[in-house]
C-alpha cells in the first residue's frame, strides 16, 4: 500500500457519498470543455466558410473598374504553368419579376467552365451564350423566394471606360437589366459563397455565361478578376505571379494604344479612357526627351468682342522635357492663345485681342463648376496646316462618335438651342480638331484631375515606330503602377477566419461565474466531505502523518475524483456544446451574425478542456483542504464533526491580514480604474472584470471581518435569538464566507450585464449620439455620382425636393474591404475604407468619441483627418467597437492596405468613435482617399439629415427610387439596433449562463444550510429541549442564512455598481435601476426560499433523539 | 525501572487551555517517570486532566510550562514535524474508539503508521500479519471495520498501535466501548504485548480492574498527581 492506493481506497470507498465533489468536478470540466469545444466550432466554421468562399483559388487579380484582355489569363496559363479563370465581376440588384421581392448588393459573376474547373466543382447550369441562364446561391435564393425554373430580374453595373467622376464621361445608362430563367441554385460546395471579402454572412451572388455578359456590357473580351490556383506543392508565389504577368500584359489591358498620327511625324500614346493614367504619361515622357504632352477639352463658350462660339474642343500642347519644343503653332505663354482661322472668322479676332474661355470643371458628385479664363490671342491658324488635327481630341464618349453636334453626350447637360448649323459644319467637316491651342501648362492649370493630366503623349515617329513605341512602354511600365497585379486570395482568408474572435475564450470568460460556482460548489462539497471524516483524519495525525501528508492524502482522493469528474465532464461536454451550438443558432443566433455554426471538436480543445477543467477542479480542492488538519488531533479525535468549527488560531493576526487584503484589492481597484487605458478594448474588458473582482474581494475581505467581529460579540448571542443567529454565521466563517462569495458573485454578474446592456437609441436624435443625428444610413451596391442635396440629383432618379422634403446628404466614397463591425465573426485586416470632407463631420459636431490618439488635439477630432504623418501615414477614425474586436487594434496603431497603384500604405487610427453607425469601416479624408484611389468611382454610403419621424418613410422612397444603383437604406436606429442586438446576445448568454450558475450558488446555499442543520441537530435539538418551539429555531437558521445571503447580494451589488459606473456614465448607457433592483430582489427571495426550504427540510424529524446521541 | 532512561519523563507540567496565564491550569505542576516496558495506568474523576496528560505524552499538544520527555527526546524542542514523526515511531496509540478507517482492509489499517514512516512494506505487511495472528485475526485480514465485531476492531487498533514498534503504548479508555468479556479480553492482550514487544504502557481509564492490572497506578486529582507515585 502507497500513498495512491490508499487515497485510491478512500476515493472508491466514499465516491458514492460524495456525488456533489463529482458533480461540480464535472460541471466545471463540462463548461470549461464545452466552451472551448464551442470555440472550436465556431473557429473551425469560419474557416470552413473561408475555404467555400476562396475556392480552390489561391491568388487573386482584381482590376476593380478597369477590364483587361480576357486572353491575359490564357497568358498567364502558359506563362507560369498554372490554371487560371477569367471572371467579370460587376455590382448588381436583382429582383422578382414583380418587383415584390428584391435584393439590392447582389455580385454578378460572369464566369464559364474554367472557373468551374478552376474550382473543381461540377460546371453550373447557367445556360450559354444563346440562352442564358442565371445560377444563384442559395442566400438570394432565399431572399428572392425563388428556384430552379423561376424568372428573376437581374440589373448589372454597365462599365464604363472611364470613371463617372471624371470629366466629360457619361453617366447615363449605367445599369443594364435582364430577365434570366435561374437554372440552378449554389450550395457553398458549389462555390455559392464565392466572395472577395472575409465575411461569415454569404454574399447574394449571381453566375451567370461569361460571354454573355460581356456582350450585354459592352465590354466583349474583358474580364476584371482572374484566379489562379497554385501548384499542387504551392511553390508560386504572388511575386512569381506578377513577374509572369509583366511578361504577358498588354498596353491593351490598360486601354493604351499607339498609333501613328496621321501625316504628322508623331507615334502617339492614347487611351480610351481619356486621361492617360499618371504613371504610364510619366514612363512615356520618359521615353523621348523630345516627346510632347496633348491635353484637350470640351470649351463651353468661347467668347470675343461680343461673339459666342458654343462647344468647341480646345488644345494644350506642350514640351514634357525642358530640351524638348511643341510645334511652331503653339503659343509658349501660358496666357496665350492661337486660334483656327475658322475660330477667328467666328469671333471676329485678331492677334492681340482677348478671348475668355468657359468651361466645366466637375466637383464631387459630378456637380459642375462652370470656371471662365481670358487668353491674349497669338497667332491665327491657318484651316489647312498640322494645328488642324482631328486626331488631337481623345475619344470622348458621347461625342467622338457622334454624327453631329446636337447628339452629343457630353456627361453634363449641353444647351442645343445654342449649337448653330455653322457648328454643325465645322464638325462635319472637322470633327475634333481643336479650334483653339493653349500651352500645355494653361491647359492642365485648368483641367488636371486626379485621373490624369494628359490626353495624349506623342513621340517623334523618326524616333519610335508604334509597335516599337508600345513595346518600350509595355517593358518600363510596371503593370502594378496601374493597378494590376495578384495578390494572395487563399492565405490571407484563411489567417482572417483564424485570427477570428476567439470564441472558446469568449464563452469561458461568459461561463466564468458558471465555473467559478461550480468550483465553490466542489470546494465546499469536498471540505464538507473531509469535515465529515474529522476522526479519521484525527487518527492519521494521531499515527504520525504530518498535517501535510493529510492533506496530500485528501488531495490525492481529489486527483481521483477530478479525474472522474473529468471524464464524465468530457462525455457532459459534447451535449453541452451540441445545445449552445442549437441556441446560437436559434435564442442566441446574435451573437454570431446568424452564422450557421456546425460542431466540431478537436482533440487539443478536448484535452485543453478536460485538463484546464481537472486541474482547476483540484485547484478547488487543494484551496478547500489548505487548512484541513490544521486542527490538532486531540481536537479531532474527541470533537469530530465540530473540530475546528470557532477556531481560535491567530485571531488577531488573520484580522490584520483580512484588513490588508481589504485595503490592498480597493487601492488595487482605483488604481486600476485610473490607469488603465479605457479606449483600449481589450482592457477596457479587463478593467471591468479587473476593478469588479478587486472590489469584491475587498468587499468579501470586509464582510470576513464583520463575521469575525461576529464571532468575537457571541458571548452575548443568548440576548435574542437573531443575536444568535448571527453569532451561529460566524461559527464555520470560511463556510459563511463561501456561501457569501458565491451570492456576491451572482449579484456582481446581475449588475455588471445590466449597467452594461447598451441602449444606443436613447437620445439618437442627438448630433453627438452614435446616429450622428442622421436619420437614415444608406449603402448603394453602384455608385452614387449624382448630388442628392441638388434638384438636379434628385431629378436623376426621378425625385423632387417635395419628395423628400427638407434632407441633408452626407456622401462618402468607398473602398470595399472587410466588414469590420461585430456582424463579422473573421478578424477584419484591411477594413473597409470610407473617404469623407471631414468637415461635414467637423462643422456638425456629429457623433462622440471614445478617445484620441495621445499628443493629437482633441477639440474637434474629425480635424485630425486632415493631419500628415512624417511617416506618410494617413489619419483615420473608427468606431471604438470596430477598432477593438474586429479589427484588434488600438488608437495609434496602423492598418496596411494596398492602394490603386499596387503600392502599400498605412492609415493610422487617430480616434475612437463612440458606438455609431460607422461601425464596420475605417474613415479617412477624401482628399487622401481619392490619391490612393483614383479610380474609386463615386460615392457609396450615405448619411441622410432628415426628421426622424419621417425616417421610415423616407427609407422606403430611397429604396424604392434608388433602386437602380441598388440602394439599401435603413434607419440609423436600425443599423444601431443590429450592432447592439450583437451586444446584448453576449449579454444573454452571459445573463443565461451566470443563472446557472446563480442556480448551483443557490443550491450551494441550500446545501450548507442543510449542512449546518445536519451538523448542530444536538444543538438544535438542546434548543427545543430547553423550550425553543420550532418556529423560533426555524426563524434563528432563517436570520442566520439571510445575514449571509444579504451580505453577499449587497456586496456583489456594490462591487459590480462601482466596476460598472464608467459604462452606467457613458452616453447611450441606461442605468435601468428598477430593472436591477428588481432582479436583486428576485435573488434575495429566491434565495430567503431555499434557505427556508433546506432548513425545513433539514429540521424534520424528531431533535431529541440528536441529543440523546450527542 | 530504569533511573537512567526513563522512556517518559515529565517534569513540572503545566497545561492551560486559554493564553490567560492566570486562568486555571489543566494539568498543575505535575511531574512523571516511566522506564522502557514498565505498565502504568492513570485513573481520576472527569476533568482532572487524564487525557491530556496523555496528549502530552503522546506529543499531540504542547504544555504551557515544564518539560516532557518521550524517550529521551525534548518534546518543547521538537518541531511539529519532528513530534510527527516521533509519534509515529516512538508512540503507539489505542482510543476508546477503534477509530478504523472504513474504506480499508483489517490488514490496510494495521499497516497505516507504516506507509506515514515509509518503512519497508514487505517488512511491515509481515509484522502485520504476525502481530494479527498473535490478537486472533489472522482470520480478519481482508475484512472491512464493519465486517468484524468490536471487540476485533478493538484488537486491530492495538496492533496498528504496535506495528511500528514503538516504546510507548498510549491507551485512552481503551475497554470503554466493549462488553465485559472484551474488556478483559483486551486487557489481558495489552499486558502480554507490553511483555512480548518491551513497550511501555500507559493506561487512562476510569476502570477499576483495568488500571490495577498496570505495574502502577497514578491517581489524577485537580491536575496534580497524589499519592501512589514518587515525584521526582
Amino acid at each position: 500500500m502507497n500513498g495512491w492506493s490508499l487515497s485510491w481506497r478512500s476515493f472508491q470507498y466514499y465516491w458514492r457519498s460524495q456525488l456533489g465533489v463529482l458533480l461540480g468536478a464535472a460541471l466545471s470540466v463540462m463548461v470549461l470543455t464545452g466552451a472551448l469545444l464551442a470555440g472550436d466550432s465556431v473557429n473551425q466554421t469560419l474557416v470552413d466558410q473561408s475555404l467555400a468562399r476562396v475556392g480552390r483559388a489561391d491568388f487573386i487579380f482584381n482590376s476593380g473598374e478597369r477590364f483587361v484582355r480576357e486572353q491575359l489569363a490564357a497568358d498567364l496559363m502558359t506563362e507560369a504553368v498554372v490554371d487560371t479563370a477569367p471572371v467579370m465581376r460587376l455590382d448588381a440588384s436583382a429582383a422578382m419579376p414583380d418587383g415584390k421581392r428584391r435584393a439590392n448588393q447582389v455580385q454578378a459573376f460572369g464566369v464559364d467552365d474554367r472557373f468551374w474547373n478552376l474550382n473543381g466543382v461540377d460546371s453550373a447550369a447557367m445556360g450559354d451564350d444563346d440562352d442564358p441562364g442565371v445560377a444563384i446561391n442559395e442566400r438570394l435564393a432565399r431572399t428572392l423566394g425563388v428556384d430552379v425554373g423561376d424568372a428573376i430580374l437581374l440589373r448589372v453595373e454597365k462599365p464604363s471606360l472611364l470613371s463617372r467622376d471624371a470629366p466629360l464621361s457619361t453617366a447615363g445608362d449605367s445599369t443594364a437589366g435582364y430577365r434570366l430563367t435561374v437554372r440552378a441554385v449554389l450550395g457553398d460546395a458549389q462555390m455559392g459563397r464565392f466572395d472577395l471579402r472575409a465575411n461569415q454572412i454569404p454574399p447574394h451572388n449571381a453566375f451567370v455565361p461569361l460571354h454573355w455578359l460581356q456582350s450585354r456590357v459592352e465590354r466583349p473580351g474583358r474580364v476584371n478578376l482572374i484566379l489562379v490556383k497554385n501548384h499542387e506543392d504551392n511553390s508560386l508565389g504572388a511575386a512569381d505571379l506578377n513577374a509572369a504577368l509583366k511578361k504577358t500584359w498588354k498596353l491593351d489591358d490598360a486601354e493604351l494604344e499607339t498609333v501613328e498620327v496621321a501625316n504628322q511625324p508623331w507615334t502617339e500614346l492614347r487611351g480610351g479612357r481619356i486621361f492617360i493614367d499618371p504613371p504610364a504619361a510619366s514612363v512615356a515622357a520618359e521615353l523621348s526627351p523630345r516627346a510632347i504632352g496633348v491635353l484637350s477639352y470640351m470649351a463651353n463658350i468661347l467668347e470675343a468682342n461680343g461673339n459666342r462660339t458654343p462647344y468647341s474642343i480646345v488644345s494644350a500642347i506642350g514640351p514634357l522635357h525642358s530640351q524638348g519644343a511643341a510645334p511652331e503653332w503653339v503659343p509658349s505663354s501660358t496666357g496665350a492663345v492661337n486660334v483656327n482661322q475658322w475660330l477667328a472668322d467666328d469671333l471676329g479676332l485678331h492677334s492681340g485681342d482677348s478671348l475668355e474661355m468657359t468651361y466645366f470643371v466637375f466637383g464631387p458628385m459630378r456637380n459642375l463648376v462652370e470656371r471662365a479664363r481670358t487668353f491674349t490671342v497669338g497667332e491665327i491658324l491657318s484651316m489647312s496646316g498640322p494645328n488642324l488635327d482631328r486626331s488631337l481630341m481623345p475619344d470622348f464618349p458621347g461625342i467622338s462618335n457622334a454624327e453631329n453636334c446636337r447628339d452629343w453626350d457630353p456627361g453634363f447637360l449641353i444647351n442645343i438651342e445654342a449649337i448653330r448649323d455653322k457648328d454643325e459644319d465645322y464638325w462635319n467637316q472637322y470633327k475634333g480638331a481643336p479650334k483653339a491651342i493653349f500651352a500645355l501648362r494653361a491647359g492642365q492649370e485648368m483641367w488636371s484631375n486626379r485621373f490624369g493630366s494628359l490626353t495624349a503623349i506623342r513621340v517623334p515617329s523618326d524616333e519610335f515606330a508604334p509597335d516599337q513605341f508600345a513595346q518600350r512602354l509595355r517593358d518600363a511600365l510596371d503593370p502594378a503602377s496601374l493597378g494590376f497585379f495578384f495578390t494572395p486570395f487563399r492565405a490571407p482568408a484563411l489567417s482572417a477566419s483564424r485570427l477570428a474572435m476567439d470564441f472558446g475564450s469568449l464563452f469561458i470568460g461568459l461561463s466564468f461565474f458558471l465555473i467559478l460556482a461550480a468550483l465553490i460548489l466542489l470546494g465546499l462539497l469536498f471540505v464538507f466531505s473531509v469535515e465529515q471524516r474529522g476522526r479519521e483524519t484525527g487518527l492519521l495525525l494521531a499515527v504520525g502523518f504530518s498535517p501535510r501528508a493529510v492533506r496530500r492524502f485528501y488531495l490525492r482522493e481529489g486527483v481521483f475524483f477530478s479525474l472522474l469528474g473529468g471524464v464524465i465532464g468530457a462525455a457532459a461536454a459534447i451535449v453541452y456544446t451540441r445545445v449552445i451550438l442549437w441556441a446560437l443558432s436559434t435564442v442566441w443566433s446574435g451573437a454570431v451574425a446568424s452564422a450557421q455554426i456546425h460542431f466540431h471538436a478537436s482533440s487539443r480543445a478536448l484535452l485543453t478542456g478536460v485538463i484546464g477543467g481537472v486541474l482547476m477542479s483540484l485547484l478547488a480542492i487543494l484551496f478547500a483542504v489548505r487548512k484541513q488538519a490544521s486542527v490538532p488531533a486531540r481536537e479531532l479525535l474527541n470533537a469530530g464533526l465540530d473540530a475546528g468549527a470557532g477556531g481560535t488560531v491567530s485571531r488577531m493576526r488573520r484580522g490584520w491580514l483580512t484588513l490588508a487584503a481589504a485595503i490592498l484589492s480597493a487601492l488595487g481597484a482605483v488604481g486600476m480604474a485610473f490607469t488603465a487605458d479605457v479606449h483600449n478594448a481589450e482592457q477596457a474588458a479587463g478593467v471591468f472584470f479587473g476593478v469588479g473582482s478587486l472590489l469584491l474581494i475587498s468587499i468579501l475581505a470586509c464582510v470576513r471581518l464583520l463575521i469575525s467581529s461576529l464571532e468575537r460579540s457571541s458571548r452575548l448571542a443568548a440576548r435574542s435569538i437573531a443575536a444568535l443567529a448571527l453569532s451561529n454565521a460566524a461559527r464555520r466563517p470560511g463556510r459563511s464566507l463561501a456561501a457569501v462569495a458565491l451570492l456576491a458573485c451572482g449579484a456582481f454578474m446581475v449588475i455588471a450585464v445590466g449597467a452594461n446592456r447598451q441602449n444606443p437609441l436613447q437620445n439618437a436624435e442627438e448630433r453627438e449620439s452614435g446616429t450622428g443625428g442622421y436619420a437614415l444610413y444608406a449603402d448603394t451596391a453602384l455608385p452614387l455620382v449624382y448630388d442628392l442635396n441638388t434638384e438636379s440629383g434628385l431629378n436623376q432618379f426621378a425625385l423632387t425636393r417635395d419628395d423628400v422634403g427638407t434632407i441633408r446628404v452626407t456622401a462618402m466614397r468607398r473602398h470595399d474591404g472587410d466588414e469590420a463591425s461585430c456582424l463579422n465573426l473573421n478578424r477584419a485586416q484591411t477594413p473597409r475604407l470610407l473617404g469623407v470632407d471631414p468637415e461635414e463631420f467637423a462643422f456638425r459636431g456629429a457623433f462622440s468619441f471614445a478617445g484620441v490618439m495621445p499628443d493629437m488635439p482633441d477639440d474637434n477630432p474629425w480635424r485630425l483627418l486632415n493631419q500628415t504623418f512624417e511617416d506618410g501615414a494617413i489619419p483615420a477614425i473608427a468606431d471604438q467597437k470596430s477598432m477593438m474586436w474586429a479589427m484588434g487594434k488600438s488608437l495609434g496603431d496602423t492598418v496596411e492596405y494596398i492602394d490603386g497603384e499596387g503600392e502599400p500604405f498605412k492609415v493610422r487610427l487617430v480616434a475612437a468613435l463612440n458606438n455609431t453607425v460607422l461601425q464596420g469601416s475605417i474613415v479617412i479624408a477624401e482628399e487622401p482617399f481619392l490619391r490612393k484611389y483614383p479610380f474609386e468611382t463615386g460615392y457609396h454610403v450615405l448619411l441622410i439629415d432628415a426628421p426622424f419621424s419621417r425616417a421610415d418613410e423616407l427609407k422606403i422612397l430611397l429604396n424604392d427610387y434608388l433602386s437602380d444603383v441598388g440602394i439599401e437604406a435603413m434607419t440609423t436606429r436600425e443599423r444601431l439596433a443590429a450592432f447592439t442586438a450583437v451586444e446584448n446576445t453576449y449579454l444573454r448568454i452571459f445573463l443565461a449562463l451566470g443563472g446557472l450558475g446563480l442556480l448551483l450558488g443557490t443550491a450551494g446555499l441550500a446545501v450548507i444550510v442543510l449542512r449546518n442543520v445536519l451538523e448542530r441537530r444536538g444543538e438544535l435539538g438542546l434548543l427545543r429541549a430547553v423550550g425553543f418551539t420550532r418556529s423560533e429555531v426555524r426563524r434563528m437558521l432563517l436570520v442566520e442564512h439571510a445575514f449571509l445571503l444579504a451580505a453577499g447580494l449587497a456586496g456583489g451589488g456594490l462591487a459590480g455598481l462601482a466596476a460598472a459606473l464608467p459604462s452606467l456614465r457613458a452616453m447611450g448607457a441606461q442605468a435601468p435601476v428598477g430593472e436591477l433592483t428588481f432582479a436583486l430582489a428576485g435573488l434575495l427571495a429566491a434565495g430567503l426560499f431555499f434557505v427556508w426550504l433546506a432548513s425545513r427540510a433539514a429540521m424534520r424529524g424528531e431533535f431529541y433523539a440528536a441529543l440523546r446521541n450527542e | 525501572m530504569n533511573e537512567t532512561h526513563p522512556v517518559i519523563l515529565l517534569d513540572g507540567v503545566i497545561k492551560r487551555y486559554e493564553d490567560d496565564p492566570a486562568a486555571r491550569p489543566v494539568l498543575n505542576g505535575l511531574s512523571l517517570k516511566a522506564a522502557p516496558g514498565e505498565t502504568l495506568s492513570v485513573v481520576g474523576p472527569s476533568g482532572s486532566g487524564k487525557t491530556t496528560l496523555l496528549n502530552l505524552i503522546g506529543a499531540l499538544d504542547r504544555p504551557s510550562e515544564g518539560k516532557v520527555f518521550v524517550d529521551g527526546l525534548d518534546l518543547a524542542e521538537q518541531s511539529d514535524a519532528d513530534l510527527a514523526r516521533l509519534r509515529n515511531r516512538r508512540i503507539g496509540f489505542v482510543f476508546q474508539l477503534h477509530f478504523l478507517l472504513p474504506q480499508l482492509t483489517v490488514l490496510e489499517n494495521v499497516l497505516l503508521p507504516s506507509l506515514a514512516a515509509g518503512t519497508n512494506s514487505e517488512q511491515a505487511e509481515n509484522r502485520a500479519i504476525r502481530l494479527l495472528n498473535r490478537v486472533g485475526l489472522q482470520d480478519r485480514l481482508h475484512y472491512r471495520p464493519a465486517n468484524i465485531s468490536g471487540g476485533e476492531r478493538q484488537r486491530a487498533a492495538v496492533v496498528r498501535a504496535l506495528i511500528n514498534e514503538p516504546a510507548v503504548l498510549l491507551a485512552d479508555e481503551p475497554t470503554g466501548s466493549l462488553d465485559r468479556a472484551s474488556a478483559d479480553s483486551l486487557t489481558e492482550l495489552l499486558l502480554e504485548l507490553n511483555r512480548e514487544e518491551g513497550v511501555a504502557l500507559v493506561v487512562v481509564t476510569h476502570a477499576e480492574n483495568l488500571a490495577e492490572r498496570m505495574g502502577r497506578v497514578l491517581e489524577l486529582r485537580d491536575g496534580r498527581l497524589i499519592g501512589k507515585e514518587p515525584v521526582s
